[in-house]
């Protein structure tokens, strides 16, 4: 049995200082009472996230009547449950509600044509997002390419980015998720899933990496959609930056930065309070991913 | 065991790719050894090609490189060039040699007018060279230089009101723990940074205050940049100055550098430790100067803290071209 420790509390949120205590959870489904693999689990206040393992436990130090932050804990597939630390006490379970997943309901195109969109030559990519840099801390736990599809009821059928990696005696070995999301019609920000299915790869030292996506039959009811890396914050995935420090904690894969200028940024970043906001890091300099789609439609 | 491998972005994709190969480097002239733009570059047998840019900077991506094919560097007033592939180096200078043209009986060679050069450096003292070491495969003798803030060279004039025409900078890339499989690392191309022309502290022999700035913008790796301001009417009242390259630490700046060694990766419950490699990730800032060749002394000074000079040793490729 695997346990999460949120160690790095104790230097972030005020009595724990003294703790005794450490509170377990489980995060289970709420009907089927089994636990969510490597749910997400956020503290917004304290700027700390990280992602279960594949048991769903959580272990918190402390006293948590005496917090003051929430958490905040998401998965595929289940609506996001968002609790204030003082109200868990006592607890040992957090259940999170699966919503029903609705196919998109849309004809799909079937002109034989197949688009890749944002395409790039990966020798260019020389700029990287997923590690803090002087001016500015990277604490996020998505990062998604927006993406205009030449018609709608397109299918999304691979996806191809570039992300660090060395060659020598150390592999940036890494696991992480996709995601996939329709335009939110008010916000204009990542929206609705566009997959139930999980989609998870793993990979040793490519800095190239092709996913084929035929399987999934992904279809982009409209015009407009996103495909973002979730990382997977666990263990192996960590380093650091810039020095070796727990609050300097980063995560793998780091993800390529398309050194090109278009009229519009379309770098997306999910934050700890479960927020979409433009990536600007790299503004007015540079304004996507090196992530392209290829779409049949 | 500590593991310390330093990677730059650029050439992660060579290093691993199988026959795709990046050419690029500067064409100079041969006597003069100013770059040369508009020079055509071509891979023969492949058929790719391009032009050098203001810089004399080429870059060309070859798909698919063929064992036996070689580089065609062509330009009018310059003998062609044949550099086989085989023979092509990461970052060389390709050196093109004036042609001579013969019209009845006159004699036409391409020759530009000298002009003085304070702390003068040639191609030889920047260039990297590639030699067997006894720590391994290779190393060079060239090293780069950042400082966190601002560098400035002592510049001597032989005469008073001084006007000068252009600022030579030599650059290279941060490969500063050379790995020693035989592939060099280059900068990233996007470039910004700071050029001083800066007093001196008549006191303290210290740089004082700015006199001319300029903000300048790369997009190329290129090892020998020549910035010209015979336009701007730079000119300083007394024989010395100092020339300064200010760091931007931007994120267009920015280089990754990764650092991986043996941490403690997890904690089990029972207080156990596991171990396991991980990355730790620094961000250097462009650019990178070249520390030269030479045993020739120069007098230079780096600011680390805001405010603070400190003296260096190290002879940085950094001269200023006047008017005679």
């Amino acid at each position: 049995m695997k346990y999460l420790y949120f160690i790095i509390l104790l230097f972030n949120i005020p009595g724990l200082k003294a703790q005794t205590v450490t509170n377990n959870f489980r995060i289970v489904d709420a009907d089927t009472k089994r636990p969510i693999p490597y749910a997400s689990v956020s503290l917004p206040r304290a700027s700390l996230a990280m992602n279960t393992e594949a048991d769903g436990l959580l272990s918190i130090p402390g006293d948590l009547s005496k917090m003051n932050d929430v958490l905040v804990i998401t998965a595929q597939n289940y609506t996001p449950s968002v609790s204030p630390l003082n109200k868990l006490s006592g607890m040992d379970t957090i259940q999170l509600k699966k919503y029903p997943y609705r196919p998109v309901n849309i004809p799909v195109s079937s002109t034989g044509k197949d688009s890749v969109l944002n395409k790039f030559t990966w020798q260019d990519v020389t700029y990287f997002a997923g590690v803090h840099s002087q001016h500015a801390r990277f604490e996020y736990l998505q990062i998604a390419q927006q993406f205009d599809s030449p018609a709608p009821g397109a299918k999304l059928s691979q996806i191809f980015f570039r992300r660090f990696a060395t060659w020598g005696t150390y592999t940036e070995r890494t696991r992480f998720r996709l995601r996939f999301y329709d335009i939110d019609p008010v916000y204009g920000t990542p929206g609705k899933d566009l997959c139930h299915e999980i989609i998870e790869e793993t990979n040793k030292d490519d800095p190239r990496l092709t996913v084929n996506l035929q399987k999934y039959n992904i279809i982009i009811p409209g015009k407009k959609f996103f495909v973002a890396i979730e990382w997977l914050r666990t263990f192996e995935n960590a380093g650091y930056a810039p020095n070796r420090a727990e609050r300097n904690l980063v995560y793998k894969p780091t993800i390529g930065i398309l050194p090109y200028k278009t009229d519009k940024l379309n770098i997306w970043v999910l934050n700890y309070a479960h927020q979409w906001k433009p990536f600007t890091y790299f503004s007015p300099y540079y304004t996507d991913l090196a992530l392209s789609a290829t779409v049949k439609w | 065991m500590r593991h310390l491998i330093y990677c730059f972005l650029l050439i992660i994709g060579p290093g691993i790719a199988s026959a795709q190969k990046i050419f690029e480097g500067q064409v100079v002239d041969k006597e003069t050894e100013a770059t040369v733009p508009g020079v055509t570059v071509k891979l023969l047998k492949e058929g790719k090609g391009t032009q050098t840019n203001n810089r004399g900077y080429y870059k060309l991506i070859s798909a698919d490189t063929i064992a036996n094919d070689s580089l065609h560097f062509t330009s009018i007033g310059y003998k062609t060039l044949r550099v086989p592939v085989t023979a092509y180096q990461q970052g060389m200078f390709i050196e093109l040699e004036a042609s001579t043209t013969e019209l009845k009986g006159v004699t036409i060679t391409k020759k530009a007018p000298r002009k003085p050069v304070l702390n003068k450096f040639s191609l030889a003292n920047i260039k990297e060279y590639r030699f067997k070491s006894a720590y391994g495969k290779y190393a060079n003798r060239t090293w780069p230089f950042r400082a966190r803030i601002m560098v400035a060279m002592k510049m001597k004039a032989k005469h008073k009101n001084v006007r000068i025409s252009s600022i030579n900078i030599g650059r290279r890339e941060f490969d500063e723990n050379y790995y020693p499989d035989g592939q060099l690392a280059l900068p990233v191309p996007h470039t910004r940074f700071l050029v001083h022309i800066m007093s001196r502290d008549e006191l303290t022999g210290l740089p004082d205050q700015k006199i001319y700035t300029k903000d300048i913008r790369l997009s190329d790796n290129s090892q020998m940049v020549i910035i010209d301001v015979s336009q701007d009417n730079w000119t300083v009242a007394g024989d010395t100055f100092f020339v300064a390259v200010e760091w931007l630490r931007i994120p267009i700046n920015q280089v990754l550098q990764l650092d991986a060694d043996l941490t403690v990766s997890k904690t089990t419950r029972s207080g156990e430790q596991k171990l396991g490699e991980a990355p730790t990730y620094h961000i250097l800032y462009q650019p990178a100067i070249t520390i030269m060749d030479t045993k020739v002394k120069y007098e230079g000074y780096k600011m680390n803290e805001p405010g603070i000079w400190q003296y260096i040793t190290s002879p940085l490729a950094i001269s200023a071209t006047i008017m005679d």
